[in-house]
């Protein structure tokens, strides 16, 4: 027995009865199953019959998907380029291949377009730096340097994200821009679905229609592209003060109060985003103006309390008050066959 | 030392995904679902039938995720996962492997004969001892390679190795395609 046996590397193929036996059996792999992960930001008990009948739904949904589309779409040797098209000023195209390690950098008027392995597509605005840096089924990862992207997923979360810094973009099922300078100073912005921003322990989920700033060490609430400027310098005049003072200051409570007085029932998931990473700050306006958006009464001084505390059950029990949750990242993918 | 894939992610990496599972992180759900769900999978399906076996996975998974601040280290949660998978029972009583029908087609493509064969196949491992059983699954039905067993199952390569090999010996006498000095009592209902 050696090492580069077939039974100790699948690759060599070498013996056809075991080859027969992998293919008899790899109908019953997690992959070829379609089994994925149901996204649910409050894992829960729930009531078995429920479950029960949601997850035949869900697995007969992923069974069909997969089956499909999803297996060709979302498995990926190991290091295999992608391919990519650069378009010039004259309307030129040029086919190629970006493999791992690459980098690819558009001039003036340059546009490259590239395909996520088979799980998407990424555009790379002219005076942009990208390099691929790793791609494997159900990990594709690459870094913007600066300039602009756009990417369009259709994958389960965490498939697809872009590196920056110290900090992750990752992919939730959505389409989504990044915009990255020299000096580290950037923003995103959601078109469809989620993303989760991710600075190492730190993350923040952004969904669609909002957009956050961020520089090489921080970042900001996400607030919606339409929202109020005054709303936003007051959102950003908060962010500062955390970053400077912590949540517990006085200029902290304070500018929260006047963001709780700007904003307005549309600008609830900004609260919330708010109010879950800091959650200190549910002592100040915002929880009452988050009640309000909400609808619910902010009378209930245990639940005040126990947020002020950090308690992730009362977090999450004004969570389930989304209209669109991020469970729900199947149906983001609402271009998929267009 | 023991030598993980170079994709494999190690303890301390799991160990961050755990902590951020614990406040809520969707990404670190996904990643420790992606990571270990071949290995729960592959337990179950050593003791029950495909289907219940998929929905015991995520039952798994939910039991993990709700419990995540029992776990001590991190870095253990496949070990701690496996130990969920090993112990989980389904509510309704089912004698999975050797009493219930398995899947007709295990795939939309394969043929009667095909699946007839695979369900022999599954009911075989089946009835192998645990050590060779939950190895088998991994390198048969989810096609990985020994050191990656290893980096999943937390045993070593030279343990997957010989397991491998001794259940793939009793796989081959049980099901008839060759000669061995093993039996291994098989029921075919």
């Amino acid at each position: 027995m050696t090492d580069d046996d077939a039974l100790w590397i699948p690759e060599l193929d070498t013996d056809p009865e075991l080859r027969r036996m992998q293919a008899l059996l790899s109908p019953f792999s997690v992959r070829s199953r379609g089994l994925t992960l149901r996204p649910n930001r409050q894992i829960s008990r729930r009531n078995r019959a429920r479950r029960v009948a949601w997850t035949l739904v869900a697995l007969a949904t992923a069974c069909a998907l997969v089956m499909g589309v999803g297996i060709h779409r979302l498995a990926w040797q190991s290091d295999k380029p992608w391919g990519i098209v650069t378009l010039d000023t004259g309307g030129q195209s040029t086919s190629g291949a970006l493999a791992p390690g690459s980098m690819v950098t558009t001039g003036v008027g340059e546009t490259v377009k590239l395909a996520v392995a088979r799980i998407g597509e990424l555009t790379l605005s002219p005076d942009s730096q990208l390099e691929l840096t790793t791609t494997r089924t159900g990990m594709h990862r690459v870094r913007l340097d600066v300039g602009h992207m756009r990417a369009r997923i259709w994958a389960p979360p965490g498939y697809f994200g872009v590196q920056s810094g110290a900090a992750e973009v990752i992919d939730l099922g959505c389409d989504f821009d990044l915009w990255k300078q020299v000096n580290g100073r950037g923003r995103v912005y959601v078109r469809n679905g989620w993303i989760a921003y991710q600075v190492a322990s730190r993350e923040v989920l952004v969904p669609a229609g909002y957009a956050m700033q961020f520089d090489a060490t921080n970042f900001s609430t996400p607030v919606r592209s339409n929202a109020d400027q005054g709303f936003v310098d007051a959102m950003r005049r908060l962010d500062q003060a955390i970053a400077d003072d912590g949540s517990d200051s006085v200029s902290a409570v304070t500018a929260a109060d006047q963001v709780a007085a700007r904003a307005t029932d549309n600008d609830a998931y900004s609260l919330l985003s708010l109010l879950s990473s800091q959650p200190r700050l549910a002592s100040s306006d915002l929880y009452p103006r988050l009640a309000k958006a909400f609808s619910l009464p902010a009378t209930d001084a245990a639940h005040r309390r126990a947020w002020t505390e950090g308690s992730q059950d009362a977090i999450n029990a004004w969570w389930k008050k989304l209209p669109v949750q991020p469970k729900q990242w199947l149906g983001n993918w609402t271009d998929l066959f267009g | 030392m023991r030598q993980r894939p170079h994709d494999a992610p190690s303890d301390l990496e799991i160990a961050r995904w755990v902590r951020d599972g614990r406040s809520g992180s969707q990404v670190a759900y996904a990643r420790l679902f992606d990571r270990f769900a071949p290995l729960v999978h592959s337990i179950l399906l050593g003791r029950f039938r495909p289907a219940i076996a998929d929905e015991l996975t995520q039952e798994c998974f939910v039991t993990a995720f709700n419990r995540l601040g029992q776990l001590n280290d991190g870095g253990k949660f496949g070990a701690w996962i496996a130990t969920i998978a090993r112990r989980i029972r389904p509510e309704r009583a089912v004698n999975e492997v050797d009493s219930g029908e398995l899947e007709s087609h295990p795939s939309a493509d394969s043929s009667p004969e095909a699946s007839a064969e695979a369900d022999r196949m599954l009911r075989i491992i089946s009835n192998l001892p645990e050590a060779y059983r939950e190895i088998l699954m991994l390198r048969l039905v989810e096609g990985m390679s020994c050191p990656e067993i290893a980096a999943l199952t937390g045993l070593t390569p030279g343990s997957v190795r010989v397991n491998l090999h001794r259940g793939m010996r009793q796989l081959r006498v049980a099901a008839g395609m060759e000669r061995g000095e093993t039996n291994v009592e098989w029921t075919d209902d």
